[in-house]
C-alpha cells in the first residue's frame, strides 16, 4: 500500500507526461463531451474515417498507426490546461469510480490506518498478543485469522511443506533472537529497503522471547510506527488526490493518477470460461497482471451446483452461503476463490509479480480493437494488449412471462443466477412455496424439477410444463426421452407436456397458468428455465462477427476473433477441427475453451494450439438416470444405442448412446446412461477417429455396460 | 415407438464378453486405462524434473496473487535435497509465500468476506 504513496512520487515526473497524454487522449476517445454517458466526438468526421462510435482517435491514428496512444504532445498542450480543468470539473460532479468512491473515502482512509495497524501489530505480534488490545481490539480476530491462514497455507502446498516446517520455525527462532525483524511484507521493494528485511510473524507468535529483546522490540517498535504514522500520513494525501476529492484541489498528480486503467490481459466476463482462462494465463506467464470486468457483482463462481448440489447435499446455509457438503464429506461453496485471492483493480498496476484483478458490476459494452481498449457501460475505458470475451448467456425472456402484471411478476423467476437460487431455496424451506411450476424442457429445467423434487419430496408440489413431448428430447433419442420421462413421472413430479402457457395471472395468494389444454395451474412460483441467449450485444457493439447458425461470435481454433481479441465459454463459436462449428454452453466447455483461450493469449505467435479437447457434460433429472455425454449429441441425427440387459439386481440400467454424423455417418457423440469409468475418454477416442462404425455392439465392449465377472477376468486379459 | 433414425440394441452379458473381432475396437482395448485419450491437465512434472506451474493442480496457487512465491518455494523446494532443506535452505522462500498468503488473505475468507 505505502509503496504506491512512494512509487507515485520517485516516477511523478516521468508519469506527469504520459497522464496528460491519456487524458487527452480518453477524452478524445470520450467524443470530448465530457460526460460519460452521452459521447459526442468534437469533431467533423471525414467520410470513412470514423464510425461515430467511441472507440479511435483518428488524430492519433493517422500520426501513429500503430501507437494511437502516443500522438503529438505538442499538439495538446493548449488544449490541456483547459481538458485538466474540465475534467477536475467532471470528476468532482461525477462518480468517475462509480460505487468505488463513496467507498473509497472510507476506503482510503480504513486503508491507511489498516496499513498502519496491521505493522503495528505485528510489529507488536512479536512480543504478546495482549500487548495491543486496548489499541485495536478488533485485532485479535484478524490475528487470528492470520495464524490460521498461516497454517492452513502448508495444506494448500502439500507435501513440500511438512518437510520443511520445522526448520521454518527454527529459522525464525534464529532471526528473531539474532536482530529483530518486522513483519513488514517485503511489501515491494522500495518499501522493503527501508526496513529491516521481511520475516513474516504471523504463525509462530508463540515464539518465546525474552525480556531484553522485548525492550529492544519496543524501542523499536516504537521508532517504526512514527515513520509509519508519517508515511501513512503522507499516503493518505496522496490516495485523497488520487480519488479527486472535493477537499483538494486538482493537481497535476491527481491528473497523472486519472490516466486510464490498463492491463495486459482483460477478461470481459467473470464466469467460468473467465475465471480458468486466467488460471491459464498466469500459469504459462508467471507475472502476468489479469482483469476480469463481470457484470455480476459475485464473485467468480461454479454454476452447475444451483441446479444440482446445492440441492442434493446443501442444508439450512445453503440459501446464505451457497454451500453444500461434497461426497468427499468437506463443505464447499460454489465460489472458485474468496475475495482477497482477487488483487484490486487499483492496485493491479503496480503489482509486481501480478495476479488476477476483478472488476465487479460493471459492464463492458464495447471493444475497440484497434485502439485495444474495451469501454465500460460508465463511460470509463480500460486499455488492454490482450482481451478474452468471455460474456456466456443469460437466460431467455419468454414473452408471455413478460407481459403478466406486475403482482404476477412477483412470483416469476428465471433462474441463472446465485440469487435465484436463493430464493427459490429460501422460498421453499420457509414453506412459503409449496407449490412451484418449472416452464421447459431443458437440462436445467428438468435438473430443478429433480432436485427440488429430491430435496423437498412430499413438502412440494412441482409441475413442469414444457411444449415439447419430453424431457431433454433435443438431446435424448426418442425412445430414452419417454423412458426418462417416466422415471420422472415415478419420481414425483407432474409432468405436463405439450402445454403452452397461454397466460398467467396473480390470483389471491398465487399465480395461475392458464395452459393450452384449457386446464389452469394454480402455484406459488413460477421458475422460467426454457432458453438461453447470448449476451451478444459486446460482438455487435463492437463490430466482430457473430455466428448466424450458433449464435456467438466467431472465433477460429485457436478461439481467436481477431487480433488480440480471443473468445471462449458459451459465448464463442469456435471451429472444431472435427465437429465444425461449435458454440457448447455446459460448464465443461466453459472450463477447456477458457483455459485454451488463456494459454493462446499467453503464447500468441509462439505456440497456439487448436481446440482439441471435447467437452463433456453431466446431468441428472431422475432418479438412477445418471447421463454422461461428449461431442455432438444432437436427437436430431442418426443414432445408435446399445443397452445392458434390465439386471434385476439393479435399477441402473446402462446404455450407450450413438451420435451418427449427418454427412458421413461416423461417430461425433457418445452419450452414456449410467455408464462410468473412463468411458467418457474412450468416446473423445472415437469421435476423434472419425469412426465409421459397422458393429455397434462390437464398439459397445469398449464401454463397462457389464460388471467384470471375476471369473472371467483373466480370459478377458488374455483376449484383449 | 422407435424411429427409424434411432437404433436400439440389447447386448447380453454373453455376447458383451465374447471375444473382440472388430480391430478397431481390439486397437482401442489395448491401451492402458487411462491412456484411450490424452488428458488436458499436464502432469505435476515437466520431462526434465520441474514443477509444471501448468499443472492443473496448481492452478489457482500460481494465479493467486502469491504466484510468484509460490513458484519461487516450490522450485527451491524441488531442487534442494533433503540434507539442504534440513539444514534450512527455501525456509526464506517457503516464509515469503506464507507471509504472501497471510497478508492477502487469498487462500482464506477473511472476517469481512463478503460473497
Amino acid at each position: 500500500m505505502l509503496l504506491r504513496a512512494v512509487g507515485r512520487q520517485m516516477t511523478s515526473v516521468i508519469r506527469h507526461q504520459t497522464a496528460v497524454r491519456n487524458i487527452a487522449i480518453s477524452r478524445v476517445a470520450l467524443g470530448g463531451g465530457g460526460h460519460h454517458h452521452d459521447p459526442q466526438p468534437v469533431y467533423i468526421p471525414k467520410p470513412g474515417s470514423l464510425d461515430w462510435s467511441l472507440c479511435s482517435s483518428p488524430h492519433a491514428k493517422s500520426a501513429h498507426p500503430f501507437e494511437p496512444y502516443k500522438p503529438d504532445v505538442g499538439s495538446f498542450v493548449g488544449a490541456v490546461v483547459f481538458i485538466g480543468l474540465t475534467v477536475a470539473a467532471v470528476l468532482l460532479k461525477t462518480d468517475t469510480f462509480k460505487k468505488d468512491d463513496g467507498h473509497h473515502h472510507h476506503h482510503t482512509h480504513s486503508h491507511s490506518k489498516q496499513s498502519s495497524h496491521k505493522k503495528e501489530e505485528e510489529v507488536v505480534h512479536h512480543e504478546e498478543p495482549e500487548e495491543k488490545h486496548e489499541e485495536v481490539p478488533s485485532l485479535e480476530t484478524r490475528n487470528t485469522e492470520e495464524v490460521h491462514a498461516a497454517h492452513e497455507a502448508p495444506a494448500a502446498v502439500e507435501d513440500p511443506v511438512p518437510s520443511t516446517s520445522k526448520n521454518v520455525d527454527k529459522e525464525a527462532v534464529a532471526s528473531e533472537s539474532a536482530e529483530t525483524k518486522t513483519a513488514e511484507p517485503e511489501d515491494n521493494s522500495a518499501e522493503a529497503q527501508e526496513k529491516p528485511e521481511g520475516t513474516p510473524a504471523a504463525g509462530h507468535d508463540a515464539t518465546p522471547s525474552t525480556s531484553k529483546v522485548r525492550s529492544y522490540h519496543f524501542k523499536y517498535a516504537f521508532k517504526f510506527l512514527k515513520s509509519l504514522e508519517r508515511k501513512a500520513q503522507n499516503y493518505q494525501n496522496l490516495t485523497f488526490l488520487f480519488f479527486q476529492t472535493a477537499e483538494e484541489p486538482t493537481t497535476s498528480e491527481s491528473k497523472e493518477e486519472k490516466s486510464p486503467l490498463h492491463c495486459e490481459y482483460v477478461i470481459i466476463g467473470s464466469g467460468t470460461a473467465a475465471y480458468y482462462a486466467s488460471l491459464a494465463i498466469r500459469a504459462k506467464q508467471a507475472e502476468a497482471k489479469v482483469l476480469m470486468i463481470g457484470e455480476e457483482t459475485e464473485l467468480p463462481y461454479n454454476r452447475p451446483p444451483l441446479s444440482k448440489e446445492l440441492w442434493w447435499y446443501g442444508d439450512e446455509s445453503a440459501a446464505t452461503k451457497l454451500d453444500y457438503t461434497s461426497l468427499s464429506g468437506k463443505k464447499r461453496d460454489i465460489f472458485y476463490e474468496v475475495s482477497g485471492f482477487f488483487v484490486s483493480p487499483e492496485d493491479i498496476p503496480k503489482a509486481v509479480h501480478g495476479g488476477v484483478s476483478l472488476l465487479r458490476g460493471k459492464k463492458a459494452v464495447k471493444i475497440c480493437a484497434e485502439d485495444k481498449k474495451v469501454i465500460l457501460d460508465d463511460g470509463t475505458t480500460v486499455g488492454y494488449d490482450k482481451v478474452l470475451i468471455a460474456t456466456g448467456v443469460r437466460p431467455k425472456k419468454e414473452k408471455v412471462f413478460e407481459e403478466a402484471s406486475e403482482e404476477a411478476k412477483e412470483r416469476i423467476t428465471y433462474y441463472h443466477y446465485p440469487k435465484d437460487f436463493k430464493r427459490v431455496e429460501s422460498g421453499l424451506a420457509d414453506k412459503s412455496v409449496q407449490k412451484l411450476t418449472i416452464i421447459g424442457n431443458g437440462l436445467l429445467a428438468s435438473e430443478l424439477a429433480y432436485s427440488i423434487k429430491r430435496k423437498y419430496g412430499d413438502g412440494v408440489e412441482v409441475h413442469q410444463v414444457f411444449e415439447q413431448n419430453h424431457p431433454a428430447e433435443d438431446i435424448l433419442p426418442a425412445h430414452l426421452a419417454q423412458k426418462s420421462s417416466e422415471a420422472i413421472r415415478s419420481s414425483g413430479v407432474d409432468l405436463r407436456a405439450k402445454q403452452k402457457v397461454e397466460g398467467v395471472r396473480k390470483c389471491c395468494k398465487n399465480v395461475v397458468l392458464k395452459l393450452s389444454d384449457g386446464s389452469e395451474l394454480r402455484t406459488d412460483l413460477i421458475i422460467v428455465a426454457t432458453g438461453e441467449e447470448t449476451n451478444s450485444e459486446i460482438i455487435e457493439a463492437s463490430g466482430l462477427k457473430i455466428d448466424e447458425k450458433e449464435g456467438g461470435v466467431k472465433a477460429d481454433k485457436y478461439l481467436k476473433v481477431t487480433d488480440n481479441v480471443w473468445a471462449a465459454g458459451a459465448i464463442a463459436t469456435y471451429e472444431d477441427s472435427i465437429l465444425g462449428a461449435r458454440r457448447v454452453s455446459s460448464w465443461e466447455n466453459a472450463q477447456i475453451s477458457g483455459r485454451l483461450a488463456g494459454e493462446n493469449m499467453a503464447t500468441a505467435g509462439k505456440s497456439e494450439k487448436a481446440f482439441w479437447y471435447q467437452p463433456s457434460f453431466f446431468t441428472k433429472f431422475a432418479p438412477h438416470l445418471h447421463i454422461n455425454a461428449v461431442g455432438q449429441c444432437d436427437s436430431s441425427l442418426e443414432t445408435v444405442t446399445v443397452h445392458a440387459e434390465p439386471d434385476p439386481e439393479n435399477p441402473l440400467e446402462k446404455a450407450v448412446v450413438f451420435y451418427k454424423s449427418k454427412t458421413d455417418g461416423t461417430v461425433v457423440g457418445v452419450l452414456l446412461v449410467n455408464v462410468f469409468g473412463p468411458s467418457l475418454d474412450v468416446a473423445r477416442r472415437i469421435i476423434d477417429d472419425r469412426k465409421r462404425v459397422e458393429e455397434f455392439k462390437e464398439i459397445a465392449k469398449l464401454f463397462p455396460l457389464y460388471e467384470l465377472p471375476k471369473t472371467e477376468e483373466e480370459t478377458k486379459e488374455k483376449s484383449a | 415407438m422407435t424411429s427409424t433414425k434411432d437404433e436400439v440394441l440389447r447386448i447380453t452379458a454373453d455376447e458383451y464378453w465374447q471375444d473382440i473381432k472388430d480391430d478397431y475396437v481390439r486397437q482401442v482395448i489395448m491401451k492402458e486405462s487411462g491412456e484411450f485419450y490424452p488428458s488436458n491437465n499436464p502432469g505435476p512434472e515437466t520431462p526434465d524434473g520441474k514443477v509444471n506451474f501448468e499443472c492443473h493442480c496448481v492452478g489457482h496457487l500460481v494465479a493467486s496473487p502469491c504466484g510468484y512465491e509460490f513458484r519461487e518455494a516450490i522450485s527451491c523446494q524441488k531442487s534442494a535435497n533433503e540434507k539442504e532443506i534440513e539444514e534450512g535452505a527455501c525456509g526464506k522462500e517457503l516464509l515469503s509465500f506464507m507471509e504472501c498468503v497471510t497478508r492477502t488473505q487469498c487462500f482464506a475468507a477473511g472476517p469481512n468476506e463478503e460473497k
